[in-house]
C-alpha cells in the first residue's frame, strides 16, 4: 500500500552513546531508516527508546557516535536546526501549549516555514484541518481544555504543520482510549501510505506492529534486532525484548489490541524512558 | 473622591507596567525578578543627569534611559539567566537579588546618596474634565500605558515571534523541537521587562519627586502585590492588579487623610494579597 522505500537512507545513527549524568542509557545504538519507510523502535521500559528519539531530535546530546539526517552529519546540531531539514518530533507527553488555541499551536508548528512562506503554510494548515475536521471546529479552543484524543490529533497536526519529511513519534498510543487509538492508527497509516517517513517508538506491540513494516528492538541501550516485522513471531519478540517465557505466554494469550506486551500486569505503570 | 480615583488610576496604570515586567519574567523564566523596580531607578538617574546636568532635551534623557535598560536586561539574561537555564529557579532569583544589590551600590557610588530632582517633561495647567483636575503629565501617562498595553497585547497575539514568547512560558522544550530559537524569546522577555521598568520609572517620577538609591523599593512591593492579586501567570492580571492596587490605595488614602491611620493603604494592600493567596492562589486572572 505504501510506495516502496527508495533505498535512500534518511536517518542513520551509528554507535550512539548517550545518557543523563552518570547514567548511560544508550550503549552504541545503530539504526538506519530509508526514505518512505515506517520503522518502529520497541523495547522495555528503560531500554532507551525515547532517549534514542530525543537524540535524533537533538534534545539529548550524543556523547560518542554520530547521527546523520539526509546524509548530513547533524550530531552537534541543536533541535531548532534540525526542523528546517524536515524533521518533526512528537514527544510522548505531546507537549502542546495548553493555554494557546488550536490555531496558535498549529501556527507555532509552522513557525519555521511561516518565516519565508506564509502562503505554503496556509495550504498546509488547510490540509491539517481537512485531515482532522475536529480541529477545524475547535480552532479557537485552548489546547489544554480539549479531550485526550483531540490533543493527540492536535499534536500530530502540529507536527505536520512544518511539512516534515520525517516524523519521529514517541508512543502515539499512550493514554488513549481504544477507539481513539484506532483513529490515530488510521491517520498514521494514511500518512505512511502517502510516503511520509515515520519512525515510531511503541510499548504497545500490537499497535506498533499494525503500523510498521520494520522493527528495531532495543534491549538495555543496544539494538538487538533490526529487520522486517514479518519475520517476527510473539515468542521471538518476547525473547528479543528480554522478557523470556513469562511474557511470551501473556503475549500469545492476549488478543486485545490494547495489551501492552512489555509490561506485566502486576507492575504499576511507570515510564522510565 | 473622584479626584483620588483618577490619581489612583494613573498610578495604578504605572504599577501595571512594573507588574507586567514581573509577570513576563515569572512566566518566561520561572523567577521573581527582585530588581524589577530598582532597574528603573538606576536608569532614571541616567536620564536625570543627561537632562539636568547636561541640559539635553527630556526626550533624549528618556530614550537613553530606556536604551540603557534594554542593554542591562539583555546583558543580564545572557550572563546570568541563560547559563542557569537548567539550574534550580531559586538560583536565578538570587541572581536577580544580586542585580538589585549591584544597582543600589552603583547608584550610591556613581550618583551619590543624595536625592536628585528631574523636572516633569510637560508643564502646564491641569484640565478640568467633568469636575476632576487632570494634569498633562497624568494624561500623557494614561495614554502611554494604554498604548503599551494595547501594543503588547496585539504583538503577543498577532505576531509569530510574540506568540513564541508566550509559548516559551508554557513549554520551553516544545519551542526548541518546533524549530523556534528559545534564546531569542528569553532575551526578548528580559529586555522587554527592563524597558517596562525604565518607562514606568519615568512615568511615576513626577509623583514621587526625589530620585534616590532604593527610593522605589516601595513601588516594587506594590507592583509585586499587583502581580499576585492579578495572577503571576497572567498579563491581563498584571494590569488589573495594578489598577486595583493604585485605585484602592488612593481611595483609602483619600478617606483617611488627616487621621492617624497613615499606614492603612499599605495594610489593605497586604490584606488583599493575603486574601487572594488564600482564596484564589492563582490570582484573579490566573489559571491553575
Amino acid at each position: 500500500m505504501s510506495p516502496p522505500p527508495t533505498g535512500e537512507v534518511v536517518v542513520e545513527a551509528r554507535e550512539v552513546v548517550a545518557g543523563f549524568g552518570a547514567n548511560t542509557v544508550l550503549h552504541g545504538v545503530n539504526l538506519s531508516v530509508e526514505r518512505g519507510a515506517c520503522v518502529g523502535i520497541f523495547g522495555l521500559n528503560g531500554a532507551g527508546k525515547s532517549v534514542t528519539m530525543k537524540c535524533l531530535a537533538g534534545l539529548v546530546p550524543v556523547r560518542t557516535g554520530t547521527i546523520e539526517l539526509f546524509g548530513q552529519d547533524v550530531t552537534a546540531e541543536p533541535p531548532e536546526a534540525r526542523v528546517p531539514r524536515g524533521v518533526a518530533y512528537l514527544p510522548q507527553a505531546r507537549q502542546l501549549f495548553p493555554r494557546l488555541t488550536v490555531e496558535q499551536n498549529l501556527r507555532l508548528g509552522g513557525y519555521v516555514m511561516r518565516r519565508h512562506d506564509k502562503a505554503r503554510y496556509a495550504s498546509i494548515v488547510d490540509d491539517v484541518y481537512s485531515r482532522f475536521p475536529r480541529l477545524a471546529e475547535r480552532r479557537t479552543q485552548l489546547a489544554g481544555s480539549m479531550s485526550g484524543g483531540e490533543q493527540a490529533m492536535l499534536a500530530i497536526g502540529r507536527a505536520l504543520a512544518s511539512d516534515p519529511q520525517i516524523l519521529l513519534i514517541d508512543e502515539p498510543s499512550a493514554g488513549l482510549a481504544p477507539a481513539v487509538m484506532d483513529d490515530v492508527l488510521a491517520m498514521l497509516l494514511q500518512l505512511r501510505a502517502e510516503g511520509l517517513t515515520i519512525l515510531l517508538v511503541e510499548q504497545n506491540i500490537s499497535f506498533g506492529f499494525r503500523l510498521v513494516e520494520r522493527a528495531a528492538i532495543l534491549q538495555r541501550g543496544l539494538v538487538v534486532y533490526e529487520g522486517d516485522v514479518a519475520h517476527l513471531d510473539t515468542a521471538r519478540v518476547a525473547e528479543l525484548l528480554g522478557v523470556g517465557r513469562l511474557l511470551s505466554k501473556q503475549l500469545s494469550a492476549s488478543t486485545a489490541r490494547t495489551t501492552t506486551a512489555t509490561k506485566p500486569r502486576r507492575t504499576p505503570k511507570k515510564k522510565v524512558t | 473622591m473622584a479626584q483620588a480615583l483618577v490619581v489612583g488610576l494613573v498610578i495604578g496604570g504605572i504599577y501595571s507596567l512594573f507588574a507586567l515586567g514581573i509577570v513576563l519574567i515569572y512566566t518566561g523564566s520561572g523567577v521573581l525578578n527582585f530588581a524589577q523596580a530598582e532597574l528603573g531607578t538606576f536608569t532614571l538617574f541616567v536620564a536625570q543627569i543627561l537632562v539636568v546636568e547636561h541640559h539635553l532635551p527630556y526626550a533624549v534623557g528618556a530614550a537613553a534611559s530606556i536604551a540603557l535598560a534594554l542593554a542591562i536586561g539583555v546583558t543580564f539574561e545572557r550572563l546570568a539567566v541563560w547559563p542557569l537555564l537548567n539550574a534550580p529557579r531559586v538560583t536565578v532569583a538570587v541572581a536577580t537579588l544580586a542585580l538589585l544589590a549591584l544597582a543600589v551600590a552603583l547608584e550610591i557610588t556613581l550618583f551619590g546618596p543624595v536625592g536628585r530632582n528631574l523636572p516633569p517633561p510637560i508643564t502646564g495647567h491641569s484640565v478640568n474634565v467633568i469636575g476632576v483636575f487632570v494634569s498633562p503629565n497624568q494624561i500623557a501617562s494614561l495614554v502611554l500605558v494604554a498604548l503599551v498595553a494595547g501594543g503588547l497585547a496585539a504583538f503577543f497575539r498577532y505576531t509569530d515571534f510574540g506568540l513564541s514568547v508566550v509559548a516559551a512560558a508554557q513549554d520551553q522544550e516544545a519551542l526548541r523541537f518546533l524549530g523556534i530559537p528559545l534564546a531569542r524569546a528569553s532575551m526578548f522577555t528580559w529586555g522587554l521587562a527592563a524597558v517596562l521598568s525604565a518607562l514606568a520609572a519615568l512615568l511615576i517620577q513626577p509623583d514621587i519627586g526625589v530620585i534616590s538609591p532604593g527610593a522605589y523599593s516601595g513601588i516594587f512591593i506594590r507592583a509585586l502585590s499587583a502581580a499576585l492579586i492579578g495572577g503571576l501567570g497572567s498579563m491581563r492580571g498584571a494590569f488589573l492588579g495594578g489598577v486595583i492596587v493604585g485605585v484602592g490605595e488612593a481611595a483609602i488614602r483619600h478617606a483617611t487623610v488627616g487621621s492617624s491611620l497613615t499606614g492603612l493603604p499599605e495594610l489593605c494592600i497586604f490584606a488583599a494579597v493575603v486574601l487572594t493567596l488564600v482564596f484564589r492562589p492563582q490570582g484573579v486572572f490566573g489559571s491553575r
